[in-house]
């Protein structure tokens, strides 16, 4: 019988701050965090705003020397902190258990790298820092993190594009309730950076206006930055211990497209799939599903594919539900938004309000979603799905439910 | 009882060896090259049927697909009947397509913002290679790229073996894929420089590329279609050393590796070492793990002869492994060790498949 999984820490850092609290309140207020970059110069490019994080102050490494990590790394360390803190769980409690890291990322510490590869350019191969190589990697963070917060093991390391974040906490799911571990530390991060801002500029995915997921009007997507760790644990030692359950995880499914490496499949096929087998795997019917925290990038291809991948795996009543992205206010925060908007489904079932979808001014008949303009509450409830795309035709969907919702 | 993991395909791209037939042909010295670092140039279509479709991707992605094509046609299958809803691909890489990501960053830097070209960039993201495999075998089940020290390939075949055993996929492909970059092997210089006076600084050989993959199922799942089991995957075991100890910690690790078979580690007769750091280190806590007692074992140094492909270096190992308990060239268990630059460290173990003296 597999086991239940609840939710016993979480750590989120985004353009609106650090920690659950200061998200949460801008989120309900529909505030936005998309503001002018500062991390690099932005001449040239045809925008010059992103959800990037106003001030982002060192994490206290005690082990590490902390200034010379990448961003990527202190990112991760806020959001783990947080989340470590809220469990109670402390790091002898972590090694004396069957336990396992995972974390997504598309990028890791490519900050580091630019500069490395930006004095190579410039000034020649001798005058290079190979600390900034090996902190680029995108692995790196995850050993840097572990070792800091004394945590043993090794971690698995997802870059499936912008679902790293949601496939790395369905790993740390699947770990706990299949009983190959009773703790998961899970989650994703991605830092702002040239190289992804201009990558994406180079796709022309990126808007000039503002992102407007599911509108008529929506004309691209606003890179973000941050971080969202949770701490999974095993339902009955969560119980046995006294920790205070924030929700419970209830499934994951998976699918690829195998359509094309940087545009989804516009009939949602393979995205529906994902959805079909997260609720199979949560054991839940389309008909309990009350919200859905949609990947929802605000580009023309994959609002259009995912609300029919939704209408493909709910049916009819896919538009009865409320859906929001809150890529509107933050960003994308590629492999960071599968778990940061897996943190604000947990919390919408938490509390029992859902996350807007600002900007959302005019319906598009091509995604005819009952989408959520401003925080609105929804009494009873239960269960909700979080959804992340990607490059590379990575689709990925969470299953949450709320605490008591079972019975 | 668990149903066993087997092999049925393996492929390999590598400096001086294509396929599994010419690493068993090359035996017992194994593919040795003047010039290491580099696989000669190959036309994709050779080796993947419609392989023309991928011919502006990176070394990377293109290396990854033609071990996958080779891996995928050995298992007894072709690209268009290999894929579908059930069918998985892991890929294990630490650099990946690092000259694509060189080439972008540098228009980038010195050229200006549009002139970056968004091929080198949708190219040089780490999932690349998985993401153009998904859509050469038509694969829409997990699709994953997995990043890490060479250990990394231990970690792919371990989560492939877990989506067989839950029933998540029927079969899956596993593959490791480098690219040899002038910078990286650049930044890998200087820190052996950094550390010549410490551990793992001896004899590192030098970076290389190239790819390997493997079709991985049940093993009743492969005798219904029937299939080929080339090898058994027996047990395997991943950890981290912090600091020393990391002969202590690989002497676990290879006895832990051997607990879940029906052998002991003095029962390898044949091991592969680390292709990069802290070789000595491994070799001498193979021995502690496998005791005085021991037969003599065969070692195969695939370092020496094709350098170190990082992220494709231990899945290389497993290829090789499998594909000469397959030929009789070994009898099996086959000991397959990595060890990564911050002391993650694995040890697998290669079996000869039951029902395979048939």
């Amino acid at each position: 019988m597999p086991r239940r999984v609840a939710v016993t820490g979480m750590g989120i850092v985004t353009s609106h701050g650090i920690g659950k609290t200061v998200n949460w309140q801008k989120t309900l207020a529909g505030e936005s965090s998309i503001r002018p970059i500062t991390l690099f110069d932005t001449a040239g490019y045809r925008t010059t705003r992103a959800g990037q994080l106003a001030e982002l102050p060192l994490a206290p490494w005690r082990r590490m020397r902390g200034a010379r990590l990448d961003r990527a790394s202190h990112l991760l360390f806020h959001a783990t902190a947080e989340a470590l803190d809220e469990s109670g769980v402390t790091a002898a409690a972590w090694n004396a258990s069957r336990s396992a890291v995972a974390l997504g990322t598309t990028l890791g510490g490519m900050a580091s790298g630019e500069r490395y590869h930006r004095a190579y350019v410039r000034t020649g191969p001798a005058r290079t820092r190979p600390s900034q190589v090996v902190d680029h990697l995108a692995h790196a963070q995850p050993l840097h993190l572990m070792e800091e917060f004394s945590l043993r093991g090794v971690p698995l390391v997802f870059s499936n594009a912008c679902a790293s974040g949601a496939n790395a906490v369905g790993h740390g799911f699947g770990l706990v309730r299949a009983g190959q571990a009773e703790l998961a530390l899970c989650g994703g991060y991605d830092p702002l950076c040239e190289f992804a801002f201009a990558g994406f500029h180079a796709l022309q995915a990126l808007t000039t206006e503002l992102c407007r997921p599911f509108d008529r009007r929506r004309s691209g997507l606003a890179i973000g930055e941050g971080a969202g760790v949770f701490l999974l644990e095993a339902w009955d030692r969560a119980k046995a211990r006294g920790a205070r359950i924030l929700g419970e995880v209830l499934g994951y499914g998976e699918s690829n497209d195998a359509f094309h490496m940087t545009r989804p499949d516009p009939d949602g096929k393979s995205a529906a799939l994902a959805v079909r087998r997260a609720l199979q795997d949560a054991g839940a019917a389309p008909e309990s599903v009350g919200y859905v925290n949609a990947h929802g990038t605000g580009t023309p291809f994959n609002d259009v594919s995912e609300t029919a991948s939704l209408l493909a795996a709910l049916g009819p009543r896919a538009r009865e539900i409320p859906v929001s992205s809150s890529k509107s206010m933050i960003g994308h925060l590629l492999g960071g938004a599968g778990a940061v908007e897996g943190i604000l489904t947990a919390m919408a079932l938490q509390t029992g309000w859902l996350p807007p979808n600002v900007n959302y001014e005019t319906p598009d008949p091509q995604c005819d979603l009952r989408i959520v303009r401003a925080a609105a509450r929804a009494d009873g409830l239960r269960v909700a799905l979080s959804n992340s795309f990607g490059f590379g035709g990575a689709n990925a969907v969470l299953v949450f439910r709320a605490v008591g919702a079972d019975s | 009882m668990t149903d066993a993991v087997v092999i049925t395909g393996i492929g390999i791209v590598g400096p001086g060896a294509f396929g599994r037939a010419a690493i068993v042909g090359s035996f017992p010295e194994l593919a040795g090259v003047e010039e290491p670092s580099r696989v000669p140039e190959f036309a994709l279509e050779e080796y993947l049927e419609g392989g023309r479709a991928f011919r502006r991707v990176s070394g990377a992605t293109k290396f990854a697909l033609a071990a996958m094509g080779l891996a995928v046609g050995d298992a007894g299958f072709s690209p268009q009947t290999f894929g579908g809803p059930d069918t998985g691909i892991i890929v294990g890489l630490t650099h990946g397509g690092a000259p694509y990501s060189v080439r972008f960053h540098r228009e980038l830097v010195l050229e200006g913002c549009l002139a970056a070209s968004p091929l080198h960039f949708s190219e040089s993201v780490p999932n690349a290679p998985a993401g153009n495999a998904a859509i050469a075998f038509q694969a829409r089940g997990p699709v994953h790229t997995l990043i890490g020290e060479e250990p990394v390939g231990t970690q792919a075949v371990e989560m492939a073996a877990a989506l067989l055993r839950r029933g998540r996929v029927r079969r899956c492909l596993v593959a490791g894929t480098e690219e040899w970059s002038e910078v990286v092997t650049h930044a890998y210089t200087q820190i052996d420089r950094a550390r010549r006076t410490g551990p793992g600084s001896v004899r590192v050989p030098p970076l290389s590329e190239g790819a390997a993959a493997l079709v991985l199922e049940l093993a009743s799942t492969a005798a219904e279609r029937p299939g080929t089991a080339h090898a058994t995957l027996g047990g395997w075991r991943l950890d981290r050393c912090l600091g020393g100890g990391l002969e202590e910690a690989m002497a676990s690790a290879v006895r832990d590796a051997f607990a879940g078979t029906e052998h002991s580690p003095a029962d390898a007769d044949h091991i592969l070492p680390p292709s990069g750091r802290f070789r000595p280190e491994a070799v001498r806590a193979c021995a502690a793990a496998r005791g005085a007692a021991a037969a003599p074992a065969t070692w195969l140094d695939l370092g020496r002869g094709v350098g170190n492909p990082v992220g494709a270096a231990n899945l290389l190992q497993m290829a090789t492994s499998a594909a000469l308990i397959s030929a009789g060239k070994v009898n099996g268990p086959g000991l397959v060790l990595s060890t990564g630059i911050t002391g993650t460290l694995s040890a697998v173990v290669l079996c000869r498949a039951s029902g395979a003296d048939a």
